[in-house]
């Protein structure tokens, strides 16, 4: 919730920017984009919509992870323009938090029952990036190279043959801390 | 075209640096559980220490049966805290009888029928406060064995489990195995509540032993025992049958048994009681579900629960007026109904944690609720003449509803209360 209220914030801070600034300019960003560690490499998918002004591009985002357990990054992003020669890089920090989206599963078998339970934890990125404008000064294509971490949790309640409460419940706690290459491919417009 | 030439060809570049990289990233993945030691002792030590010994505080309270002024509750896998009920507003824990792994009792005269793990034993509460062993018949309850990792032989049992958290850094894995606490060993069985409205005692609605005359029925996951107990003190197998899969409760009415199974309820004819015969059976969705009946309906409380599967949280009102073709009359929706209790018209149900309700059940087909009580986690409940006692997450609980129409708090006993 705190996550969704930065980004309220930031949309709304964009608006005002936009409004009062007429160099400030409204850009969203597309990215599809692997991500690999030591688990199987993944896709993700982000949107990201904030308010570029000068070298500074602000921006609130969403998107898709599907490293280990599927999850739903909600961050604010922060980016620094370097030109270099007429060539424009960029810095880019994104943090928020994670929330996973998986199938919850539950099993019941002969002798007892175990359920999965997922909570959120925190998400952040950096990297490295290239901005390739296209004629109209404004569109680009987008290449990032960076870092991507992700945390969630795990809570599986096991417990035995129990038709009646009170059950006795055995936790086990999974406390997984992704780290990855993120290599994204986008479009700004 | 130069312009997007040039980013494929770093395209390229970066993602030779990316797999490069991507060696370098290494998860950090832990677990905490519990580690589960079991204590030991002999069955020559455990046997010996069955018996009356003082008050213990009541923590996990399970299956309740009333017997004269007394009440006893089970302890989970510990024992039977032994209640003077004298004045239902101030009960008072007077004792306890030491039984590890007891999660069902049963009472018919003087004799309390108790499960050991896998053994059934006869104790002589002629005086409560005096208990006495008489008998240990073995191995009724085969599928009370221990779970992955310890199977303690004949000669031991298990008392007790010291416990330490622990946590391990472990691979890159996923935790849902289906067997997260392999590493340690559960007790296969927990609680529930007991019942069997038969001579010298009444239990709740969530019994897997009821008494019958001379005749005691216990069910395990998939049978049915049948014990002559004309000699109370020298309880004998007489037959054990087959009957499903995923047996849950018992539940006797004249001579009727109400078997509740995860799929379903199945009724036995008690005729001729050491031979009991399979008369119908009501199929259902797949959920926990307690059964109790009167002469012309069965009510059944089906629901969802980690070990119980399925979607479904209801109270099926079934008409046995055919007994052997059980028709379904309505469904009402429910939380999470466990355990449920009829007196004459009111009809009593734990609702999980949405508390105890009474009901109007004059018209089965239009149940009236008139009192709900919503602050308690309940479990199961006993309605007995116009004192109701329910069991809670909390404790055990007394009510008054001599009203008909309200249930009027006597007392609570709360869970974990120094005595």
């Amino acid at each position: 919730m705190k996550t969704t209220a930065i980004l309220l914030l930031v949309v709304a801070f964009s608006s005002t920017v936009v409004s009062a600034q007429d160099k400030a300019r409204y850009h969203a960003q597309n990215y599809v984009g692997l991500l690999e560690g030591e688990a199987r490499g993944a896709f993700q998918l982000q949107t990201i919509h904030g308010v570029q002004y000068r070298n500074w591009y602000g921006a609130g985002g969403i998107g898709l992870d599907y490293y280990m357990y599927r999850s739903i990054p909600v961050f604010f992003s922060l980016n620094r323009d370097i030109v270099l020669n007429k060539r424009t890089f960029f810095v880019s920090g994104d943090i928020g938090a994670n929330y996973p989206w998986v199938q919850e599963e539950s099993s019941m078998g002969w002798g007892g029952s175990s359920k999965q339970d997922f909570s959120p934890g925190l998400y952040w990125a950096g990297g490295l990036g290239y901005k390739a404008y296209f004629n109209n000064k404004s569109d680009a294509f987008l290449i990032n190279l960076g870092y991507s971490f992700k945390h969630l949790k795990e809570e599986n309640k096991s417990e035995g043959f129990c038709p009646g409460p009170p059950c006795t419940v055995y936790p086990t706690i999974y406390d997984y801390k992704l780290n990855r290459i993120s290599l994204r491919l986008g479009w700004q417009f | 075209m130069r312009r997007i030439y040039r980013p494929l060809r770093t395209i390229l570049t970066v993602l030779s640096c990316m797999f490069l990289l991507s060696s370098c990233m290494k998860d950090k993945l832990s677990k905490t559980y519990t580690i589960y030691t079991p204590v030991y002792k002999t069955k020559q030590e455990v046997l010996a220490s069955v018996k009356f010994a003082a008050p213990q505080t009541i923590s996990s309270p399970g299956k309740i049966y009333i017997y004269g002024k007394y009440i006893f509750l089970n302890e989970l896998n510990k024992g039977v805290h032994i209640i003077d009920n004298s004045n239902p507003s101030s009960p008072k824990v007077v004792g306890f009888v030491n039984i590890p792994g007891n999660v069902d009792i049963a009472v018919k005269g003087n004799m309390l029928y108790a499960d050991l793990y896998a053994d059934l034993l006869a104790i002589d509460i002629s005086d409560p406060l005096n208990t006495k062993l008489k008998k240990v018949l073995p191995k009724i309850f085969p599928e009370r064995s221990y779970g992955i990792g310890y199977s303690p032989d004949t000669t031991k049992i298990i008392v007790d489990w010291i416990q330490k958290d622990t946590t391990i850094v472990i691979g890159n894995e996923t935790g849902y195995s289906g067997c997260p606490t392999c590493s340690f060993a559960s007790p296969f069985y927990s609680a529930d509540k007991s019942s069997s409205a038969a001579p010298g005692g009444i239990g709740g609605s969530m019994a897997r032993f009821t008494i019958v005359n001379d005749y005691m029925y216990t069910v395990g996951q998939s049978d049915l025992s049948i014990l002559s107990i004309s000699n109370g003190a020298d309880p004998v197998v007489v037959g054990t049958q087959r009957i499903g899969m995923s047996i849950e409760t018992i539940y006797p009415f004249k001579d009727k048994l109400f078997i509740g199974s995860a799929a379903g309820m199945f009724i036995y004819n008690i005729s001729s009681p050491s031979a009991p015969a399979r008369e119908s059976e009501f199929s259902h969705a797949r959920a926990c579900d307690p059964v109790i009946s009167d002469d012309n309906y069965a009510f059944v409380t089906l629901r969802t629960g980690s070990w119980c599967a399925g979607t479904t949280n209801t109270l099926d009102v079934i008409d046995i007026a055919n007994i052997s073709s059980p028709r379904l009359v309505k469904t009402y929706q429910l939380k999470n109904p466990h355990g449920l209790s009829k007196d004459g018209n009111l009809l009593f149900i734990c609702d999980g944690t949405d508390g105890l309700k009474l009901y109007n059940a004059a018209n089965v087909s239009d149940l009236k609720l008139l009192d709900h009580i919503k602050e308690l986690e309940t479990y199961d409940v006993i309605a007995w003449n116009k004192l109701l006692m329910v069991v809670s997450k909390t404790g055990l609980h007394q009510y008054d509803y001599s009203d008909g129409k309200t249930m009027r708090l006597l007392s609570t006993i709360q869970i974990n209360k120094k005595l």
